[in-house]
């Protein structure tokens, strides 16, 4: 083997990237060659003179400056972005969103009167959603209904991310089957503009969500551990309740 | 808590940001930072403009982090992202030298102390390093950076670059002889030899 062959095989030694074999080959020349040796020593000193040199330009107010420019100077929140659109868009929510608003909550109250809604989450969300019912039909504000579309989806995710079983190993889902029904008729409205306006960003979202949403809502009964898996995992793999959760006032921060 | 998270995987890392959980942005902040900083230095050669794309990528990441997806490894994919930025930057500032042409112009160090091994001050290994590592091909100082600051592998360097495998471990080694052939009399000078 020519000098050159083991010159390329040390820089993959010192790399790491030699399978067992060959590095044990090039170790047992190693100890022959003062050549090697001598570049290895003189690349361990360079290797450490480049960090050091690197590090040296590091700016040690990188991480506060990141931070004021995250609270305010990154350009605008998709709940900013979504309200752009729909004042430019001079976007109007249909009646039929309105009218499916007021069939969720009435699906929501009963549920959770008859007691079948077992999460805490769900019984706050429904509660409030009567109280504000007739104010929604009343105000008819796009971007508060679609941020109020956005917030009860993620409520329902959160909710079917952390259903337990009953005690014989169930999942009682009827409260999540209903409102996902009456969620998806909200999503077909709001997918119709969002389509006219191409805009990619809540066409994605919708989409991503309605793999959730028709999974749930075509079931029936109870579920068990493996199908609540799936939709726990669908909700994580894309990251839908974080995505879900930039759209919020209080927590995407406008 | 450790600084870095250590031990923590990223993608667990970002799933709990993913969940709310800001302590876990910090860590892969502080994992990352870094190394993306001089990577890019690397490319864009001016420190101001390295800052701000490094802080452009980490906005990105805080904004989308369902971005990455797991398919690639996490690292790799930041560096590609901090890549496309530092080539977006320079091309909004012809003024700048971009990843090609190349000068033997340095910015400012900020330097001090003794580089250990040498025996000279680190103001002078650290000059001469950094003046021979900007005269290395605009690939070469890439992947070189890459692998030895970034500490990303051959195969990761690939995805980041876009280049072979086997061009890679040429650069590499390309890289190394440059450096070793131009520094090493001087260390040999300094006495580390």
């Amino acid at each position: 083997m020519t000098h050159e062959r083991w010159a390329e095989m040390r820089t993959r030694y010192q790399d790491g990237e030699l399978d067992p074999e060959t590095r044990e080959l090039f170790e047992s020349h190693l100890e022959s060659c003062e050549e090697c040796r001598h570049a290895l020593d003189v690349d361990a000193v360079l290797g450490q003179a480049l960090h050091e040199t690197l590090e040296a330009c590091y700016p040690a107010d990188l991480e506060s400056r990141l931070r004021q420019r995250l609270a305010g100077e990154a350009g605008p929140t998709p709940l900013r972005r979504l309200g752009e659109w729909l004042r430019h868009g001079e976007f109007r929510v249909p009646v039929p969103v309105a009218a499916a608003a007021v069939l969720m909550i009435i699906v929501t109250g009963i549920v959770t009167l008859t007691g079948r809604v077992g999460r805490d989450s769900l019984t706050d969300t429904a509660g409030r959603r009567a109280e504000s019912g007739s104010r929604i039909v009343e105000v008819a504000d796009a971007e508060q209904e679609i941020v109020s579309l956005l917030t009860r989806t993620r409520t329902l995710l959160l909710a079917l991310s952390t259903a337990h079983p009953d005690s014989s190993g169930a999942y009682d889902l009827t409260a999540e089957r209903a409102l996902s029904r009456n969620l998806i008729s909200e999503y077909r409205i709001l997918q119709t503009r969002a389509e006219s306006d191409n805009r990619a960003e809540i066409l994605e979202l919708i989409h991503d969500l309605e793999v959730i949403l028709l999974d749930l809502s075509t079931g029936d009964g109870p579920a068990d551990a493996r199908q609540v898996a799936m939709l726990q995992g669908g909700i994580t793999d894309r990251s839908l309740i974080y995505r879900l959760s930039i759209y919020e006032p209080a927590i995407g921060g406008d | 808590m450790n600084e870095t998270g250590i031990g923590t995987s990223d993608a667990r890392l970002l799933e709990r940001y993913r969940k709310g959980d800001e302590d876990a942005f910090t860590q892969i902040f502080r994992r990352y930072s870094r190394r993306l900083f001089g990577y890019v230095l690397g490319l864009v050669k001016d420190p101001d403009m390295a800052d701000d794309v490094t802080q452009k990528v980490f906005i990105k990441l805080a904004r989308r982090p369902e971005a990455w997806r797991p398919t690639a490894s996490f690292a790799s994919w930041l560096h590609t992202v901090a890549r496309h930025a530092a080539l977006d930057a320079l091309k909004s500032n012809p003024r700048q030298v971009g990843l090609e042409s190349m000068d033997t112009a340095s910015p400012a160090v900020p330097v001090a102390g003794e580089t250990p091994g040498t025996g000279v001050s680190g103001d002078s290994v650290r000059e001469l390093v950094f003046g021979a590592i900007q005269r290395l091909e605009g690939a070469q100082r890439e992947a070189l950076v890459l692998r030895e600051y970034s500490e990303l592998s051959y195969r990761e360097i690939c995805t980041v670059t876009g280049r072979s495998l086997a061009n890679v471990k040429q650069d590499i080694h390309q890289a190394r002889q440059q450096l070793r052939s131009e520094l090493a009399p001087h260390l040999e000078r300094t006495g580390t030899r």
